[in-house]
């Protein structure tokens, strides 16, 4: 692991005056396996939509792979690959016409699209579908084929909104052991997850979010260490414990200086 | 009463939900308002001047055919059986609420949410009867009338889809159909020449069209008044019968139908039904890598979700229509503007049509070429570059066609098909991408298509007054096609400028 691809740095925004990110600090490092994880309404998914570019954060600075998003809007998004948590898709494009659609759209030459098209088609287990329309698809295969597409341009890292629903158990370890040698290979992932046990097994650093605010990161030790839990205590129960801590009422606006933040996420 | 009350409250919260969501649905409403507001006022000036001394009484025929129009639409709604939303399948039905009031809730509302709809009515009814001196008695007869058949049908509608739905045999839609006929077949009387007219019939529609006309003439249609009540007690007595049936275990749960539903599930639904159907065909092409430029890459793709989704289709089928408008109309010697007006109206609804699909199956997968990072000036110019090629492509076959037939004369139909596909398409795309990002998509459907077409007949309001000279000066062809160069230019300048702001639009989504 080597440097930051990913940086949030004071980010905030709101919803029609409700704040979902408070000042949010997150670094996400090359090579590793990043979980985010927080209850419901955290800004999980807001935090992820602002670094894949369709939603506009308020105030703050995010870099993927060193550009500052907000300068150069466009150019960083070769570097990402992204698969939202409710997945929709062209219904009308067979599985192999989709995924040439996805390479086509970043600019990946012919050749290296039917390659690589040929190889997730064959690691996701979608070859049989291959022609089929994606109208005709379960929900599990139009999350691997997503998945698929993600992957088509071999981007530098790939983030994921909740990637497990509706996979079953067998395709949940096959899309595993693909991250995992990702990972190996020394690109990146970045998951956002309720699954607990998951991001225990599968992440390298977990940061957990609460009201939109950074309350803890790092690897499981450092976890356990800040929630002041016992060695052998699970994600869950320091989970548990620091959501519970954090519970405090939220601000009445957005101030205007930069707030301090307790917990600087990304340091090691 | 109560929960009969808040049953109807919920309905039509339901109903209008996304319109309450967002303040740009009320402006749209704003402008959907104040765009009916000129046709209802000409309407009930032309009112006035159809009167002009003659004997109303004349038209009973021809209004008591359209009145069956809506008996026989009524009538075809409940061949499937008695329909539920599914919301109401899950949290309604399976509350202590009876049959009795739940129906009542749903009369409630289906009396209510029409209001809205034709908002301009009570402006329309105030107009006629300001100008025609109604005197309070008249409009009296004419209102009541009005609501008691309104009520016969909405009594019609409920009483027999419940009992379609608990009988399930055959013999009650075959009853149903034959009751369909019976109000229909005096209509062929108005084209054929057939011995069975409305006026010698009694039926409420008959009623109905003598309480409205001889109202208008400011005389008390007694005998009409009093058949069109026997109707209504007799229909409310079968309504009343039914709603002590628990037909809530035969009832079909269907998504909600609402033009202010942003989820736009029904017509989800309903591209997918299309999908299934063509998809066969449509697999015949494949989308490969091999195009060189993107732009082409992105055209072919863009065909393909017309094919398989039906676009291509139901355009082919709506100008086959047309076709056969021309040939009757031309046969029988009507004017050119008669039908060039039907291409207009055609080609007004063609481009929207098409938008509005495009909106239904893309609107959720937008993400994908969003997170790209590929020049989206590039995606809007293959959408537009497509559904231009169709709007204009198919009705230029028609018009070559109709043309080689010796049946009609080309340059000025083909202009105007083209400046509405280059307006038509640029304006709808423009206005539908303004509504897509999250913060106006509760914005309902059905405004937003209105402020398209509104928008995109305020642009072409120069296109209508060159073509308009052209048919009314009956110019020569150099004329023509000076006026017809000026109609190109000028709807390819709109094209570009709206084409360009709309690729503007797409970077400032949000998801």
């Amino acid at each position: 692991m080597s440097g930051a691809i990913v940086q949030l740095m004071d980010v905030w925004k709101a919803y029609d005056g409700v704040q979902a990110l408070q000042g949010l600090d997150l670094e996400i490092l090359r090579g590793e396996i990043f979980g985010l994880i927080g209850p419901n309404g955290a800004g999980k998914t807001t935090a992820i939509k602002i670094i894949v570019g369709i939603l506009k954060m308020d105030k703050g600075i995010v870099r993927v792979g060193g550009h500052n998003i907000t300068d150069n809007p466009y150019e960083y998004k070769r570097l990402i690959g992204y698969v939202p948590e409710t997945v929709s898709l062209p219904d009308y494009l067979t599985v192999e016409e989709f995924l040439t659609y996805s390479g086509k759209i970043r600019g990946v030459p012919s050749p290296v699209i039917r390659e690589q098209a040929d190889f997730y088609l064959k690691a996701f287990e979608l070859e049989e579908k291959r022609k089929t329309m994606i109208f005709f698809l379960s929900r599990g295969m139009k999350q691997k084929a997503a998945m698929a597409s993600a992957l088509i341009h071999d981007p530098e890292i790939l983030i994921l909104d909740e990637p497990f629903i509706g996979i079953d158990p067998a395709g949940q370890y096959k899309v595993k052991e693909l991250f995992n040698e990702r990972v190996r290979a020394g690109r990146t992932i970045f998951i956002s997850t309720h699954m607990l046990d998951t991001a225990e097994r599968l992440c390298n650093r977990v940061a957990i979010i609460h009201r939109g605010r950074g309350i803890a990161s790092g690897n499981m030790e450092n976890l356990r260490r800040l929630s002041k839990t016992g060695e052998n205590t699970t994600l869950e129960e320091v989970f548990l414990k620091l959501t519970q801590e954090a519970v405090q009422p939220y601000p009445e606006e957005q101030p205007k200086k930069k707030s301090f933040s307790l917990f600087r996420f990304g340091g090691r | 009463m109560g929960i009969v009350i808040d049953l109807f409250k919920m309905k039509i919260k339901v109903f209008f939900g996304s319109l309450r969501a967002s303040k740009g649905s009320l402006l749209l409403f704003l402008v959907y308002f104040l765009g009916m507001l000129p046709a209802t006022i000409g309407l009930s000036i032309s009112i006035e001047l159809l009167r002009g001394g003659m004997d109303l009484s004349a038209y009973v025929d021809t209004l008591a055919a359209i009145i069956s129009g809506f008996v026989a639409l009524a009538l075809i709604f409940t061949y499937t059986g008695f329909k539920v939303f599914e919301y109401e399948q899950g949290f309604v039905l399976t509350s202590p609420i009876t049959p009795r009031q739940y129906l009542l809730a749903g009369l409630l509302s289906d009396m209510v949410v029409p209001i809205f709809f034709f908002n301009t009515v009570p402006i329309f009814f105030m107009v006629v009867a300001i100008r025609l001196a109604l005197t309070i008695t008249s409009i009296l007869v004419m209102f009541s009338s009005f609501l008691f058949f309104v009520f016969f049908l909405l009594f019609l509608k409920y009483s027999l889809s419940i009992y379609i739905s608990i009988y399930e045999g055959i013999w009650l839609r075959v009853v149903t159909s034959a009751v369909l006929v019976v109000f229909l077949l005096p209509a062929v009387g108005l084209f054929a020449p057939l011995s069975i007219k409305y006026g010698a019939l009694p039926y409420p529609t008959t009623f109905l069209a003598r309480c409205i006309l001889e109202s208008l003439s400011n005389r008390l249609p007694i005998g009409s008044f009093l058949g069109l009540g026997l109707y209504f007690l007799a229909l409310l007595a079968i309504f009343l019968a039914s709603s002590r049936r628990n037909f809530f275990p035969f009832a079909n749960p269907i998504p909600l139908m609402s033009p202010f539903d942003s989820s736009m599930r029904m017509q989800s639904i309903k591209v997918g039904k299309s999908m299934k159907t063509f998809s066969r065909v449509g697999l015949m092409m494949t989308l490969n890598p091999d195009s060189k430029s993107l732009l082409r890459f992105l055209m072919k793709k863009e065909f393909l979700r017309m094919v398989r989704d039906g676009s291509l289709f139901t355009t082919l089928l709506m100008y086959i229509i047309l076709s056969f408008i021309v040939v009757f109309s031309a046969e029988r010697g009507a004017p050119t503007p008669v039908w060039l007006s039907t291409l207009m109206i055609y080609s007004l609804i063609v481009p929207s049509m098409l938008i509005g699909l495009w909106r239904v199956v893309e609107m959720d997968s937008l993400w994908i070429p969003l997170t790209s990072g590929m020049d989206l000036d590039k995606l809007v110019k293959a959408i537009l570059y497509d559904l231009i090629m169709i709007a204009f492509a198919i009705p230029a076959v028609f018009i070559a066609a109709l043309t080689f037939s010796n049946l009609i004369e080309p340059l000025m139909p083909l202009v105007l098909v083209f400046s509405m596909s280059m307006i038509g398409c640029s304006a709808n795309l423009y206005v539908v991408t303004r509504f897509l990002g999250r913060k106006h998509r509760a914005a309902p459907w059905m405004m937003i298509s209105w402020a398209s077409l509104l928008l995109t007949a305020l642009l072409l309001i120069p296109t209508y007054i060159l073509s308009g000279l052209s048919l009314l000066l009956n110019l020569s062809l150099q004329l023509n096609a000076i006026l017809s160069t000026f109609i190109i230019a000028y709807s390819t300048l709109v094209f570009i400028y709206l084409s360009k702001a709309t690729a503007k639009e797409a970077l400032s989504i949000e998801i």
